[in-house]
């Protein structure tokens, strides 16, 4: 496995980590109290630093353990390895247009700053999900 | 110049003029303390965009069916897919700090703005980028 996949893997970890910790906080509160009274913006802060700090913790640990990278060599520019980084960066950017557009249509339609925050912070979360997974299944040749 | 250079260029060129109008009428607006958000307005210049795109790619076409019908070759998809992984990036940026503005509370006004300030940013950079692979090979 190379050091791109394994990092690719690593986020993928830490984004469900994250993103799983940031809604079992928020959606019991869901329904149970009014919208401006949720607590969603430290969880959501708290969320987006979870996600840093794993995912910066698992590329230092990785890039000690890996003796390509310890040597500076094979660290990611293979051609395949930029293949698949464009590839799934690119699928990743359709579906962070996507998440605008829906939070566009949503402003524009008056619905709740809740609403959008969520559309914007869930979706931008899943349109990462959905380039790392189109990574890691380029990588196995799957894509 | 290729079918797909053309709409690139079609492309920067009715966003930036489009875009920049309303842009410009949005700042006018917040300067002069208006700053509420005009559904309508946004509506009707995305509306127009896509009529200007609409008719941009018939002509384009119209002028060369041959090209505009042959299917994208290697070049053309590497081209296409490296331009969308950088705009994706500036639409990701875009989509960002629209979440910062939210967390602090910012009108909807600046939020909306700034989400479709990120969306047009990647279409324009999208096809510059479109335009630089074309030119200069990627």
């Amino acid at each position: 496995m190379s050091f791109m996949e394994k990092l690719n893997l690593a986020a993928l970890a830490g984004g469900v980590l994250a993103l799983g910790w940031y809604l079992v906080r928020v959606v019991p509160q869901i329904g149970q109290m009014p919208l401006d009274e949720i607590s969603w913006k430290w969880p959501m802060a708290i969320a987006m630093g979870i996600f840093i700090v794993l995912l910066v913790i698992s590329a230092v640990r990785m890039a000690i353990s890996d003796p390509a990278v310890r040597k500076a060599d094979g660290i990611i520019d293979d051609e395949r390895d930029r293949d698949i980084e464009r590839r799934g960066d690119a699928w990743g950017g359709h579906a962070m247009h996507a998440v605008g557009f829906a939070a566009l249509v949503m402003l524009v339609l008056d619905v709740h700053s809740f609403w959008i925050a969520q559309t914007l912070f869930v979706g931008g979360m899943l349109a990462g999900v959905v380039s790392i997974g189109v990574k890691l299944f380029a990588y196995r040749g799957e894509v | 110049m290729s079918f797909r250079e053309k709409i690139a260029v079609l492309t920067l060129i009715a966003n930036v003029l489009i875009y920049g109008m309303y842009f410009g009428n949005t700042v006018k607006a917040a300067l002069a303390g208006e700053a509420v958000l005009n559904g309508g307005h946004m509506i009707s210049t995305i509306v127009l965009l896509i009529v200007v795109m609409i008719v941009g790619t018939i002509i384009v076409s119209s002028t060369a069916p041959k090209d505009a019908d042959a299917p994208a070759d290697e070049r053309d998809q590497l081209i296409s897919m490296r331009s969308d992984q950088i705009a994706g990036y500036v639409v990701s940026a875009g989509a960002g700090g629209s979440l910062v503005l939210a967390l602090a509370g910012l009108s909807v006004f600046w939020i909306a703005n700034l989400v479709l300030l990120a969306l047009v940013a990647g279409e324009i950079v999208k096809s510059i980028a479109c335009l630089i692979g074309y030119r200069q090979g990627v």
